[in-house]
């Protein structure tokens, strides 16, 4: 019952969040400096068309009538059309969020593993010449920014080898699409996004395998006379798994960020460099639609690495 | 802090190698941002007859697009990098020290409204939150540092939050507000200077932060116009990394240099201000 309790819980304070992000996404946009129906009708209009837009969208109401009509419509799940496209905000959207998450989704799992795996390691043989490689390693893995690791992926990989191709989801030419073609057009993305993720997660699964390591019960395994190697896998590497699915959900809240930078450097088409357009082109309503479906995905995930939490740890605190 | 405990944290720290190394890299940047103006190097937008010259003795890191020396112009990155991870970390510090010490000594309906917005604070997009005030708003450098102290304040605020609510309790504070200090005084004179350690540990990791998200920024073109930035140089270089690859390559490693010497440090002050993880 307090499970239940407590995830009931999360989902209203989830909802919550996503309202707080459209109050602020309203009010950002309406005290931000230049004229909305300005931006709408074209920098040559003329001032009757002005007006008109204005009237239209009914921009000469007062701001908390506005505000309240926004929301109304929000909570009805209509986003509006955007400025530049003209088709519905959740239909653009929609259609670049498979991208996005087949990103994220890939690097953060692909991160997760090898970042257990590099902890549990130099936690295996801390101390030692290992240990010391792999956490400065890690240091520097999540001190390099993405960006400008992915623009020296594609020298590397994609201008001097010509291994993988530097940008898209697919080929031009409809007879080389397929997994593969993906697969291959995914490599230094991922990898430029992975790279990251592993430097957090080895960090956080080192201390928690450390920690683990001299807990009474892993003694008295070694006590008992279990072998080292069984009591590591079993026991000690174990502990470290509840921190690691923590910490990617924190990274899934860092997904706008990764998602702009990467997207915007391999001309990935997803959502990230989408919305970066819209804000570079004032598009407001796709700038808010796309700002609200984000969070609401990235409040989805939390809710699930909550629900993940309650199911696996036992002992998991319900404040 | 008495002076024992001044001493244990340095000792600490010296005996952690990695931390001493990031330390000094940290002061070698800072030197280098004060001393620009009076540093051997060229004009960083003095123009010349050499565009897209690889590194050579005479230009360490090459030049760029226009023939500018690039090892200046990065060198003069050193400062916006710096001024914005330090201003925008303490700002940070300094709104989450106000807040979390305020909710955690008084707590009640204070306490209740800062948990949620540090809740939400958590859970929400924050760089896209920061592309759209900086592109909105206008670019200006200052204008940068106050957003991202403005949404990183939370996590500051809950660490307080807690050393506030543990060291409420204390003897020493029992013992003055008998002796009639104002609670203001109280928090801000005995809670908050002993239980800051872990929000100063966390403030220096979030420099580091800071200068990548300001280079993310600079990179995506949001940057200050009016001021040289290592994301900016990247981004002036993205173009022409396949023929001149020294223009985005050397802003990017000075970025890792110093981001990594400063969460060195961090990590290393967050385990000399916390005994019980030193064993590790």
């Amino acid at each position: 019952m307090e499970r239940i309790a407590y995830l009931i819980r999360r989902i209203l304070e989830m909802i919550l969040v996503v309202l707080v992000v459209a109050v602020l996404n309203f009010t950002l946009i309406h005290l931000a400096p230049g004229d909305v129906a300005v931006y709408m009708a074209g920098m040559e209009a003329g001032p009757e068309y002005i007006a008109t837009i204005r009237h239209e969208y009914g921009l000469d109401l007062p701001l908390h009538i506005q505000m309240g009509r926004y929301m109304s419509r929000f909570l009805h799940g209509d986003f509006g059309r955007s400025f530049t496209r003209g088709e519905p905000v959740v239909d653009i959207i929609m259609n670049r969020m498979p991208a996005t998450l087949l990103l994220m989704g890939s690097s953060l799992i692909l991160g997760a593993v090898l970042g257990t795996l590099g902890g549990a390691l130099a936690a295996r043989h801390i101390g030692s010449k290992v240990d010391y490689l792999i956490s400065g390693l890690c240091v520097a893995a999540y001190s390099t920014p993405v960006f400008w690791l992915g623009l020296i992926l594609i020298y590397a990989f994609s201008v001097h080898l010509n291994w993988f191709p530097s940008s898209g989801m697919m080929s031009f030419l409809e007879e080389q699409r397929g997994i593969v073609d993906t697969l291959r057009h995914m490599a230094l993305p991922v990898l430029s996004l992975t790279v990251y993720f592993i430097g957090q997660n080895i960090k956080v699964a080192r201390a928690s395998v450390a920690e683990a390591m001299q807990d009474d019960y892993i003694t008295t395994f070694r006590a008992v006379g279990f072998r080292e190697r069984t009591v590591f896998l079993n026991h000690a590497l174990r502990n470290a798994l509840l921190p690691i699915v923590s910490m990617t959900g924190l990274q899934f809240t860092q997904l706008t960020a990764g998602a702009v930078l990467t997207e915007t450097v391999f001309s990935w088409p997803g959502m990230g460099q989408l919305v970066f357009q819209a804000v570079l082109s004032r598009d407001y309503p796709l700038i808010m639609g796309g700002y609200i479906l984000m969070s609401i995905m990235v409040v989805l995930f939390t809710l699930l690495v909550d629900f993940i939490y309650v199911v696996l740890d036992p002992r998991i605190e319900l404040k | 802090m008495n002076l024992r405990g001044k001493g244990r944290l340095i000792r600490e720290l010296v005996r952690q190698k990695m931390a001493m190394i990031g330390f000094f890299v940290v002061c070698i940047f800072f030197l280098i941002a004060v001393l620009l103006q009076s540093l051997p190097i060229p004009d960083p937008f003095a123009l010349s007859l050499y565009p897209f010259h690889p590194p050579s003795s005479e230009h360490f890191m090459g030049t760029d697009n226009l023939g500018r020396d690039l090892f200046s112009r990065v060198l003069w990155g050193t400062r916006a990098s710096l001024l914005v991870g330090i201003l925008s970390a303490g700002l940070s510090a300094v709104i989450g020290i106000i807040i979390g010490g305020i909710a955690g000594y008084y707590g009640g309906w204070i306490d209740d409204l800062s948990s949620r917005i540090t809740d939400v604070f958590l859970v929400m997009p924050i760089f896209f939150l920061l592309i759209l005030i900086v592109s909105l708003f206008g670019s200006h450098i200052f204008f940068a540092i106050f957003s991202i102290g403005l949404v990183t304040w939370p996590r500051n605020a809950r660490i307080m939050r807690a050393q506030a609510l543990a060291l409420k309790k204390r003897a020493y504070v029992t013992a003055a507000i008998g002796s009639g200090a104002s609670s203001l005084r109280v928090l801000f004179f005995h809670v908050v200077p002993n239980g800051v350690s872990p929000v100063i540990a966390y403030t220096v990791i979030l420099i580091g932060q800071a200068v990548l998200v300001e280079a993310g920024l600079s990179f995506l073109g949001l940057g200050d116009p009016n001021v040289i930035s290592w994301g900016q140089l990247i981004r002036s270089g993205q173009q022409s990394f396949a023929n001149a690859w020294w223009i985005s390559f050397f802003p990017g490693l000075m970025l890792v240099v110093m981001v990594s010497a400063v969460n060195f440090f961090g990590d290393g002050l967050s385990v000399a201000l916390n005994p019980r993880m030193m064993r590790r």
